[in-house]
């Protein structure tokens, strides 16, 4: 197979020789992760991925995947100080960052390129690209996927057809009070709430406060306030009303007792293994309400509250062009390409049909996770609603989570880029208060009466006041500068 | 005939019990990481770790050794850069501390201070990338793995300070024998320092059979990456794809059966177990090794 892959390749790249064609511009591409332990079919797919670019757009790719995002991270400030050989480039603000990268030069400038040159990805995401302007340009394309935060809710389908509960009626994440009673009262081995993280960062998209970049915990902005201001999240009272919420919460023993021990990993364990009853999330995707969960069972899903769009979920997963590539354009055209085909698409993600997945009979397909070939990350390559619905999944959630982006109200912040040059001490303090004082005030571990002026004490002493004027001064001038009200 | 007392007896039961807890301390996780790897990962899920496995299952070993070949050529690739690695450091190392112990040496302060120097100021990464890839262009080579270790400065001036612990008088006795720089180095000063040899073997050996970031850094070629690295590389995959189900949805159902945790300790089975086995086979040339002239006989 893979060989037949190759001499195809070899054919028609020497058949498009022949016709005199020249030959096919070799681009580097490089990603995370990118297939399943042990890879072992990784050049097969590339092999035909490429074998159909050949053929339509004269373009052949080097996949190079130096390992999950941790290494990728660690690894690529090197590679592109080396001056590497590289077109295409995964970037983000969790893995390789984006912003760093792009206002160092290393990327290229796309906004007179994109509409050119890549019309569909500039029709579909061209407000949500305003989130990757660095110094008012733009620097990558954001492989759409969910971006609007939406506060919701999720509990395992037994216990809402035992106790009958009805999630429409839903408003606040206050009247759940009463299912988590009754859950406190009748399933005994069950924690009614996870406190993986505070009900009140889970609350942030309900309250409508997005961050500013930076220490997401503590500072805030609001979507649809008249104007453009920081503030310390604690003295927003409707911030401490969700306070004030969980603290009532743990003293009814609806929280974990020993909450404040966990780990986030060990949480998610309880989670999988079906020892929690709600979890509260901040990303709610529409369509996909009833999923399988881990431990048996279905989960469903409930939002409540507003959706908005903020800044960092557009550039949690961009592809940059290097500034240094020689094929800017034509890099441009294969992400186009990309954007549109979903035969390649579904290729570089799935790998190759009846090898490394099957096609059930409703269009749905079955992937192989140990055949050799398994990302099961689409958001990484690109445009995630081309991705054919996975058996489970719902064939109109894609299109579903575009209507949500598109109508879900975008944050004023979109595009804002903090610079933290002159507040560099500032944000470490505060940082080093905030480690101290917010998991157990914030939950309501301990009394927010007694504790939240001691937190505020010691965040002034850190020097929140300096940060906040400096942010604001930011803000003002980014406002002004791009027109912003 | 030492008559037993009670109260021996009670030291002696006392003393015993002391031990075999603290053995257990030892042994116990050892053995949870082998009943993990052995477990079924559904179980392991809901019902947490135990001493035994509960469901038996061979799944975790199943799917890492669907590419034996991999880890094989993953635990070649390291022997092979230990050995090498540890045999020509510790002779370049050693070459480059003679000369630098010897009081009859003009240049031995300046020479000494450049190498100390790079002790406290490092080039740095990306330099130091740049250099092994553009000047050097050992990326993708079994050599990058050992090279670098040759020469390290620490242990540079841990043999030179050894070196001078040995007699001048031995060095000039040789000379007026005849005996050649070469002949002092290999025949007198080697010898006399077995113990310091053995230590900056021993610290080598271990750096480079731990290295994982090297690796990470200039290694790409499938055929050449070390073991740790390559396990590095499998746990932070199986991380990834858990994220990814976080993200993209509907996982659960996805990778079904996939295992993950009893996956890793397999993992730390298949990568200890071998030394577990050979270690106590070599402890006694090892502590001989660091024993070696520490008694003037």
């Amino acid at each position: 197979m893979k060989r037949i892959a190759a001499m195809a390749l070899t054919v028609t790249m020497l058949m498009t020789s022949v016709l005199g064609f020249s030959k096919p511009v070799e681009l580097v591409w490089y990603l995370p992760g990118g297939g399943t332990f042990p890879y072992t079919d990784s050049k097969v797919v590339y092999d035909a991925v490429n074998e159909i670019l050949a053929k339509n757009l004269n373009v052949v790719i080097d996949f190079k995947v130096p390992g999950a995002p941790g290494q990728y991270n660690d690894l690529m400030p090197l590679n592109m100080a080396a001056g590497e050989k590289m077109d295409l480039i995964f970037t983000s603000h969790w893995s390789n960052n984006y912003v760093k990268a792009a206002s160092n030069g290393l990327y290229a400038p796309l906004d007179t390129l994109l509409p050119k040159l890549a019309p569909t990805i500039w029709k579909d995401t061209k407000d949500m690209l305003t989130a990757a302007k660095v110094n008012g340009k733009i620097y990558g394309v954001w492989g759409q996927q969910i971006a609007a935060k939406t506060s919701n809710l999720n509990v395992r389908d037994t216990l809402i057809s035992k106790y009958g509960w009805d999630f429409a009626k839903l408003k606040s994440p206050a009247d759940i009070e009463p299912m988590l009673a009754q859950v406190k009262a009748g399933e005994p081995e069950l924690i009614p709430l996870s406190t993986r993280k505070p009900v009140a960062e889970w609350m942030l998209p309900y309250l409508g406060i997005t961050g500013v970049g930076i220490l997401p915990e503590v500072l805030g902005t609001r979507v649809d306030d008249g104007k453009v201001k920081v503030f310390s999240l604690i003295d927003d009272a409707k911030y401490l009303e969700m306070v004030n919420l969980s603290r009532s919460w743990y003293e009814k023993g609806y929280l974990a007792k020993d909450g404040f021990t966990y780990s986030n990993d060990q949480w998610g364990q309880m989670k999988n293994s079906g020892k929690v009853a709600f979890d509260f999330h901040n990303t709610w995707k529409p369509g996909e309400e009833v999923t399988p969960a881990p431990f048996g069972g279905m989960l469903v899903t409930a939002p409540f509250g507003q959706s908005f769009v903020e800044g960092l979920s557009i550039i949690a997963n961009l592809t940059a062009v290097s500034s240094r590539s020689k094929n800017i354009e034509t890099s441009v055209k294969v992400m186009e390409y990309f954007w549109t085909h979903p035969e390649v698409f579904n290729m570089i993600v799935w790998g190759l049909e009846g090898r490394h997945y099957t096609k059930t009979a409703d269009g749905k397909i079955q992937p192989d996770p140990k055949a050799g070939y398994f990302t099961n990350s689409a958001y990484i390559y690109g445009n995630t609603f081309l991705s054919y619905p996975v058996v489970g999944s719902n064939p109109a959630a894609a299109k579903m989570t575009y209507d949500l982006n598109q109508r879900a109200k975008k944050a004023k912040t979109m595009g804002f880029s903090l610079n933290l040059d002159s507040i560099k001490t500032q944000v470490a303090m505060v940082t080093s208060v905030k480690d101290q004082f917010y998991v157990p005030v914030v939950n309501g571990y301990i009394d927010p009466v007694e504790n939240l002026p001691k937190y505020r004490a010691a965040l002034k002493k850190a020097g929140i006041d300096e940060l906040l004027a400096e942010i604001q001064k930011q803000l003002d001038a980014w406002a002004k500068a791009n027109n912003v009200k | 005939m030492i008559e037993k007392t009670g109260k021996d007896v009670l030291v002696k039961v006392l003393m015993h019990g002391v031990l075999v807890g603290f053995a257990l301390f030892c042994i116990v996780p050892m053995l949870v990481v082998i009943s993990i790897s052995l477990s079924d990962e559904k179980d392991l899920l809901i019902n947490g770790y135990s001493l035994f496995p509960r469901i038996f299952s061979s799944g975790a070993y199943d799917y890492i050794l669907t590419s034996p070949n991999a880890l094989l050529n993953a635990y070649g690739v390291t022997i092979l850069s230990t050995i090498l690695g540890t045999v020509f450091g510790v002779l370049f190392m050693s070459m480059a501390a003679f000369p630098l112990s010897r009081p009859d040496f003009r240049y031995k302060g300046w020479i000494t201070f450049y190498v100390f120097f790079t002790m406290l100021f490092s080039g740095g990464l990306v330099p130091t990338y740049l250099v092994v890839t553009q000047v050097l262009q050992l990326q993708d080579t079994l050599w990058v793995l050992f090279l670098p270790v040759f020469i390290s400065a620490w242990n540079v001036i841990l043999l030179i300070s050894f070196f001078r612990s040995i007699p001048f008088e031995m060095v000039e006795s040789a000379k007026i024998d005849g005996a050649s720089e070469v002949t002092i180095y290999w025949k007198i000063v080697l010898p006399m320092s077995k113990p310091a040899l053995a230590t900056v073997a021993l610290l080598v050996a271990l750096r480079l059979w731990n290295e994982w970031f090297t690796s990470m850094l200039y290694i790409r070629e499938q055929s050449l990456v070390s073991l740790q690295f390559w396990m590095q590389r499998v746990m932070q995959n199986m991380q990834f794809l858990l994220m990814n189900q976080d993200v993209m949805g509907g996982g659960a159902a996805l990778l079904g059966d996939l295992p993950n945790e009893s996956a890793r300790m397999a993992m730390a089975v298949l990568a200890a177990g071998p030394m577990m086995f050979v270690f106590p086979f070599f402890q006694k040339y090892f502590a001989k090794g660091l024993m070696v002239g520490s008694v003037k006989g």
